[in-house]
């Protein structure tokens, strides 16, 4: 099933002239450390206007799929993961609209292949969907998005503190430091 | 009038105002950049404390770097490129990663991991050893007494004892313990025969200079909140105030320094974006190796046509950066690895200049966890651990705490294609940008595949499983210690200053910073020895002055 869903998306986003240029897919793409390699984060504001109720919940929904409730560790949902990523969105050029492309996308591709609103998919179908964004060609518009959104919440959710406790984390570094650092972690 | 003006309150500035100041002397200091206060700045007791090293306004100098050079086939096996994230230069021409600094009062220093190293003695005489790069005008010996005074007063921790040492006659606080990981990645370097010893660190490993000891968070490069790393601003600066002495002028640039026929006058600055024209009886220039360059060039006048100092046409040439090879990869057991101080062992047995076979031009080894910043939850999400979903979370759990990273810095040696001009594009005064033109060498190269090799090799040996991450220097420019680029030296032709820093037209113009190195050593970190140079000219000055 999983192969036959990436063959429709692919047609989807060459049919729809999805692919995005050189330039701002490498704008969009994250990765680069930033101490090493000094990346630093677009600072223009976009002004464009919040996502629509259904986009957001859309949002919300693809998000818990990257980082669901688990035993240790709360959903992203529970952290509020998407108005944070909406936050961001408007201080980065192009994301915005990188956003409201990707979501639409996530909405076509979970029509076409399952006649459904993604919303009302369940996880292993929405997780189809998730899998198909991120097996698209590098550049094109699914993948760009899905490896963006899932950089930005996963430093989003890994800097609250609910997310460290699962990790063993004892953060943040200060004001207690690693006393312990000499000796073999407490697993 | 201020008897001395200094531009700059980096390592060099900081230092040269500390002894001025402590033997009488009024000093000013112009300062492009911002204060910091480590409690509110700095993010190390926040839940985003992961963040890089703040930018505040005015906290980076502008500059440009020129089209580096096309990469190659040949170069392929040491290029920068992590599992997850493919190659982090996908082009086929090498790549700007930035000349790393910080504008603000302790300049580059607030973002260091307080590295504070001798050279090695052998690697000052590489012009007339090896035939290659420049002479220092003096010898280890000479500088001794400067390093002392600079260990003293950063507060250096680390060994008395050393195998690059001609004497052993380190007075330093206790080493630091190496930590959990590094020990790891110590047995590994043991294994193949390497010697690895504590690193020598400006950072408390008791409390000492009213400042507490370290608490080995390991977040010396994001600033450090409690005060026990030895940047300039708690260290030199911090006493310089102390003796009511000193001024200092926060953003401030300066963009010229004005001379009549024989002797320096003053400077003009934009203070808070105003240009005003500041008188002085001593300029000392401590803007660093990019910026300091810069303001000579853009100080051309009728007395100086080609910029000031720049007779021999030497200023900007000889910029040497840093050479770097790091490798990544996870342990199979956990080792706490985001704990501990950032480089807490050092290997120098391939510092001497002829260490490395068929290679001029030593290195060294040490732990990178937090230099490669693969210390903190959201490293290991974006950088280590791939995919999402439930499996994700278990595997991000699986590896915390395991990653090791190693780096090799080496010596950067001059080649004509590497140096610091005027750009076209200019500040908002109008004046030129400074441009960084970069190139690396065969030579170079093959230091570098010398260094990631051994790196890759170190983590084998210490158990780990193939690479994840890899930087080097041949695809990225990306420099954090930077020289040169206003050579020291005895004959005119071939420098900026004399041995002093002094310049040799300007009888009272000094430079303090790292760009009067003539050669780069094999690794070691610079800022000591900027330290040390810059106490030395400060009492070059005094002693002019008739100051004991
Ligand atoms: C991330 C990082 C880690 C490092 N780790 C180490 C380490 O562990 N050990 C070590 O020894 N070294 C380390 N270094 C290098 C070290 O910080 C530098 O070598 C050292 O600070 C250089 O001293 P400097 O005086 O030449 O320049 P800086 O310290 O950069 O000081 C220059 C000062 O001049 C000011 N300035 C520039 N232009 C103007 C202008 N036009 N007008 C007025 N002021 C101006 C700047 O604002 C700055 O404050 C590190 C550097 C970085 C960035
Ligand atoms: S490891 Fe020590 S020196 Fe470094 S930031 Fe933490 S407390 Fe400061």
């Amino acid at each position: 099933m999983h192969q036959q869903l990436f063959r429709n998306q692919k047609e989807l986003s060459w049919r729809s002239g999805l692919s995005l240029d050189r330039r701002t897919a490498l704008q969009l793409m994250l990765g680069i450390p930033a101490l090493i390699f000094g990346a630093s984060a677009g600072n223009a504001t976009s002004g464009a206007a919040p996502l629509d109720p259904k986009a957001f919940a859309i949002l919300g929904n693809f998000l818990d799929i990257l980082l669901p409730k688990t035993e240790e560790s709360p959903s992203a949902s529970e952290i509020n993961l998407a108005s944070r990523i909406i936050d961001l969105s408007r201080n980065v050029p192009n994301y915005p609209s990188l956003l409201e492309s990707g979501l639409n996308w996530i909405s076509e591709t979970s029509q076409l292949s399952f006649q459904s609103e993604f919303l009302t998919l369940h996880d292993e179908k929405k997780e189809a969907v998730v899998t198909a964004a991120f097996a698209q060609a590098d550049q094109t518009l699914p993948r760009v998005f899905a490896k963006r959104l899932r950089d930005d919440a996963m430093a989003i959710f890994y800097s609250h503190p609910a997310s460290w406790p699962a990790l063993g984390f004892e953060g943040p570094i200060q004001p207690s430091g690693f006393l312990d650092f000499e000796k073999a972690p407490v697993s | 009038m201020s008897n001395v003006i200094i531009i700059g309150s980096g390592a060099g500035g900081g230092a040269a105002a500390w002894r001025l100041t402590s033997k009488g002397l009024k000093v000013q200091i112009l300062e492009a950049g911002p204060s910091f206060d480590p409690l509110t700045d700095y993010k190390q007791d926040n839940s985003d404390w992961e963040t890089p090293f703040p930018v505040k306004e005015g906290s980076q100098g502008g500059y440009i770097v020129a089209p580096l050079q096309p990469l190659t086939e040949e170069t392929q096996d040491i290029r920068s490129w992590s599992f997850m994230n493919g190659k982090y230069v996908p082009g086929a021409f090498r790549t700007s990663f930035g000349y790393h600094h910080v504008r603000g009062f302790g300049g580059s220093s607030l973002h260091f991991t307080g590295e504070a190293h001798r050279l090695n003695p052998k690697s000052m005489s590489l012009q007339s050893d090896y035939g290659v790069g420049a002479d220092w005008p003096f010898k280890y010996e000479d500088l001794e007494y400067y390093w002392r005074i600079a260990e003293k007063i950063s507060g250096v921790c680390g060994p008395s004892t050393e195998q690059r040492s001609p004497k052993n006659d380190r007075v330093l606080g206790t080493p630091h313990p190496i930590s959990y990981a590094s020990q790891a990645l110590a047995a590994g370097a043991r294994k193949l025969g390497l010697t690895v010893t504590e690193n020598s660190l400006a950072v408390n490993s008791t409390p000492q200079d009213d400042r507490a000891d370290c608490n080995y968070c390991g977040g010396c490069l994001r600033g450090c909140q409690r005060g026990d790393k030895g940047s300039i601003d708690v260290t030199y600066l911090r006493r310089a105030m102390q003796t009511g002495n000193l001024t200092v002028t926060s953003s401030t640039e300066v963009l010229k320094i004005i001379t009549n026929a024989n002797r320096i006058t003053g400077v003009l600055a934009a203070v808070d974006g105003v240009l005003k024209v500041i008188e002085a009886d001593l300029v000392i220039l401590s803007a660093g190796s990019i910026f300091s360059p810069q303001i000579l060039l853009n100080s051309e006048s009728v007395h100086s046509p080609e910029g000031l100092c720049n007779d021999s046409d030497q200023v900007g040439k000889n910029l040497m950066e840093t050479l770097l090879a790091t490798s990544t990869a996870l342990h199979p057991d956990k080792l706490g690895s985001h704990r501990g101080l950032p480089v807490d062992w050092i290997s120098w047995d391939f510092n001497d200049p002829i260490s490395i076979p068929n290679v001029i031009g030593g290195c060294r080894f040490s732990p990178s966890m937090a230099e490669s910043d693969v210390v903190g939850p959201i490293a290991y999400a974006t950088r280590i651990v791939d995919g999402w979903g439930k499996d994700h979370k278990r595997n991000m759990q699986e590896a915390f705490g395991r990653i090791l990273s190693i780096s090799g810095i080496g010596e950067s040696l001059p080649n004509s294609k590497t140096f610091v001009d005027l750009a076209s594009e200019t500040n908002s005064h109008g004046l030129p940008l400074p441009r960084i033109n970069s190139y690396i060498d065969e030579m170079a190269t093959d230091r570098l595949r010398f260094m990631m090799t051994t790196c890759r090799n170190i983590l084998a040996a210490a158990g780990c499983a193939a690479p994840i991450e890899e930087f080097s220097s041949i695809d990225a420019f990306s420099s954090t210690h930077i020289f040169g680029t206003c050579r020291m030296g005895n004959v005119t032709e071939e420098c900026v200053v004399n041995s002093y820093g002094q310049s040799f037209r300007w009888p009272n113009l000094y430079i303090a910073d790292a760009s009067v190195f003539p050669s780069s050593g094999g690794g070691e970190s610079p800022g000591l020895t900027v330290q040390a140079l810059a106490i030395r000219s400060a009492d070059h000055i005094l002693r002019n002055k008739g100051v004991q």
